[in-house]
């Protein structure tokens, strides 16, 4: 079993040290992880364990201060976001961002052209692409939107806008997957939908995901890490994770969760 | 799509009346003012609409080409350039495009706030260097040629290049708007083919959401850049078709005014649709050629203008026309609402111009309406008195009018999940 992402050693603080005693808050502090590829891995922890900032580090949105990011193997530290993404690591926004202003049918196209080598053609017209245009309108069936393909992904409604999200980070046919809470502000039948619908697009991927609602983690994930205060506190099945105390510590939630 | 075939066939129709119908005069000069400023509005608004570049140095690209056209003017002239001037605007094209791929790749690592601020730096840099090479750039006075001067023919070589003209005869203003008409189809319809290639879209993600774009493989730079070359390379066919009209090309086409005017056409047109620029450019050239010849105010009506769209239609002059028939307003034409409200912005639009006009009249350069004003009994201030009586109540109206509108049937519903 190889890694697919894998985090070395990763340390990140944001704010400069003034002087000896300068404010720097350590966000992450020797991160080691390794996903394994093909796997649905979870992580978990109180808000401001730093979650969202690995998802950051490892897309190239953020440069940690320490430690490298191994993507299939490849050093990938440092890399720009658009250079990641066309090695096949994709992600997808804990807050909506979309293209707001073109159509559902669009944002996927643009998703496809992403990860395509004529992405920057000006001397073809875009409708003469059919096998991107299938490409974007079967990934719009597939997140539930084929109705809504000439509507604007400003004008949907939340939980379609949340779907395109998921949509848009895979069109681009990424194996490895970053997904930031999906189910946030959802109703329960929005999020078990939504669930189904991850479960489904991420089959024969790797993923990651950051997750709060302790079904989601217990009934998606093959494994469970614990973050919390910047550091890894537990990595293990979902029955491990459950049966360790010093995770019950931390964060309390994870026993209420009945699999 | 027939619609946007229709659209096409009015766009041509429009250039090509004027040489059609006119042989020479007024309206010979300003319809081909109109093409080439239909070119920068639009090259402009690849910036602007389409890739959410707000760019305060596009006259940079325009007036480069410019010189690079007047350049090869006076070289055709002197009979050491077999070059055929109606291709003038492609020389005009190479030359911004290439200024472009350099200034691009300065100032298209950001979006946004820097971008604006170093497409302004940039501006005031090419238009200071410019004074420092007069050789180059013809100083104060700008460098001039003479199209007339190109039919001359006393050799050999010259007669090779009157062979490369295709026998076109370019002293005429009746021919260079002929030219300029098919550049400006030709330009217009290459932008818009831009519009629907995979580049094309991916400048409105990155217009959009470049943080995205970015995450979906696409860097939104590289975006910026080749966008911002194929813009510099259509204001450099503008400029060559400018260089060709007025014959004379100086700094000034250079500076920061020009390229502004190229934001306030593109925007009081509207960014969001593809003709939307082409009405702002007819608008703005309409103010700068036709009211200025009425009035000195004309910048102040432009202004107004300006900011009234801004405030009221930010989608400029085309979402009016969409908002409008989407509304239902024309069924409401002839209804005593509606006519009140045409009567009403009338009024206004009456009395803020007479107090314009008087205002001007009294700080020494009275336009032709101020002559008019100055007829009224007791003159001037009854003028003044009735523009100012004329705006308020028209604008009286007007509130009250807005008063008693019931609220549209979608602002008043929530939005769909709403927390």
């Amino acid at each position: 079993m190889s890694a697919a992402l894998e985090f070395r050693g990763i340390n990140h603080h944001f704010g400069h040290r003034v002087g000896r005693s300068g404010a720097m808050r350590e966000v992450l502090h020797e991160i080691n992880l390794a996903i394994t590829a093909g796997e649905r891995h979870t992580l978990i922890g109180p808000n401001g364990a730093g979650k969202s900032t690995l998802f950051n580090i490892a897309c190239g949105a953020l440069r940690p201060n320490a430690g490298r990011v191994i993507l299939n193997g490849t050093d990938i530290t440092g890399l720009a976001p658009f250079e990641i993404s066309r090695r096949g690591l994709a992600r997808s926004q804990q807050v909506t961002s979309l293209f707001a202003h073109l159509s559902v049918r669009d944002n996927l196209r643009c998703a496809v052209l992403g990860a395509d080598r004529r992405r920057y053609a000006f001397w073809r017209p875009l409708e003469g692409l059919t096998a991107v245009r299938a490409r974007a309108e079967a990934m719009a069936e597939a997140v539930g939107l084929a109705a809504e393909l000439d509507r604007n992904a400003g004008e949907l409604p939340y939980a379609a806008q949340r779907a395109l999200e998921i949509g848009v980070a895979l069109a681009g046919d990424a194996k490895v997957v970053l997904i930031d809470e999906p189910t946030a502000g959802m109703n329960q039948d929005e999020s078990r939908a939504m669930v189904a619908l991850i479960r489904r697009l991420t089959e024969g991927r790797t993923l990651l995901l950051v997750e709060h609602d302790m079904d989601v983690v217990f009934g998606l994930a093959d494994r469970v890490s614990v973050l919390a205060g910047g550091a890894l506190i537990a990595t293990g099945t979902p029955d491990e994770i459950r049966a360790n105390t010093q995770v019950r510590d931390v964060y309390p939630t994870a026993e209420d969760a009945n699999a | 799509m027939t619609s946007r075939r229709f659209q096409w066939i009015a766009f041509a129709a429009l250039l090509a009346a004027p040489p059609l119908f006119f042989e020479g005069g007024f309206a010979l000069t300003l319809a081909s003012q109109a093409g080439i400023a239909i070119i920068l509005a639009l090259s402009y608004n690849m910036l602007l609409g389409q890739t959410g570049l707000l760019s305060f140095g596009h006259a940079v690209y325009a007036g480069l080409g410019a010189y690079a056209a007047i350049h090869a003017m006076k070289l055709i002239g002197a009979g050491s350039l077999p070059f055929p001037v109606a291709l003038l605007p492609l020389i005009g094209a190479v030359a911004g495009g290439t200024v472009a791929v350099l200034l691009g790749y300065v100032s298209s690592r950001r979006g946004g706030l820097t971008f604006a601020m170093i497409s302004l730096g940039i501006g005031e840099m090419v238009h200071a260097a410019a004074a420092l090479f007069p050789a180059l750039f013809g100083g104060e006075s700008g460098i001039t040629a003479d199209r007339a001067g190109m039919r001359v023919t006393t050799s050999v070589a010259d007669t090779v290049a009157i062979a490369a003209q295709l026998g076109l005869d370019f002293s005429s203003a009746h021919a260079v708007c002929w030219l300029i008409a098919a550049w400006t189809l030709a330009s217009a319809l290459a932008m818009y083919g831009f519009t629907r290639t995979p580049l094309g879209r991916l400048a409105n993600a990155v217009r959009d959401n470049p943080e995205r774009a970015a995450q979906i493989g696409v860097d939104p730079r590289r975006v910026r850049w080749l966008v911002m070359i194929a813009a510099g390379a259509f204001a450099g066919i503008a400029g060559s078709l400018s260089a060709i009209l007025f014959e004379i090309v100086s700094a000034e086409n250079l500076g920061t005014p020009a390229s502004v005017a190229m934001l306030i056409a593109a925007f009081i047109g509207g960014t969001g649709a593809f003709f939307g620029p082409v009405a702002g450019a007819l608008v703005y050239t309409l103010m700068s050629s036709a009211v200025a010849a009425v009035t000195p105010a004309w910048p102040m009506y432009l202004g107004a203008l300006f900011i009234l769209i801004v405030l009221k239609a930010p989608g400029g002059l085309a979402s009016i026309l969409v908002d409008a028939r989407q509304s239902g307003i024309y069924g409401r034409f002839g209804s005593a609402v509606m006519g009140l409200s045409v009567v009403s912005a009338l009024a206004v639009l009456a009395g803020f111009v007479g107090l314009v006009e008087s205002a001007y009249a009294l700080a020494g350069s009275p336009g032709t309406a101020a002559g008019w004003l100055a007829t009224l009994p007791g003159g001037r201030a009854t003028g003044v008195v009735l523009s100012a009586a004329l705006l308020m109540a028209g604008r009286e109206i007007r509130h009250r009018l807005a008063a008693r509108r019931p609220m549209p049937p979608n602002a008043a519903a929530l939005p769909e999940h709403a927390a």
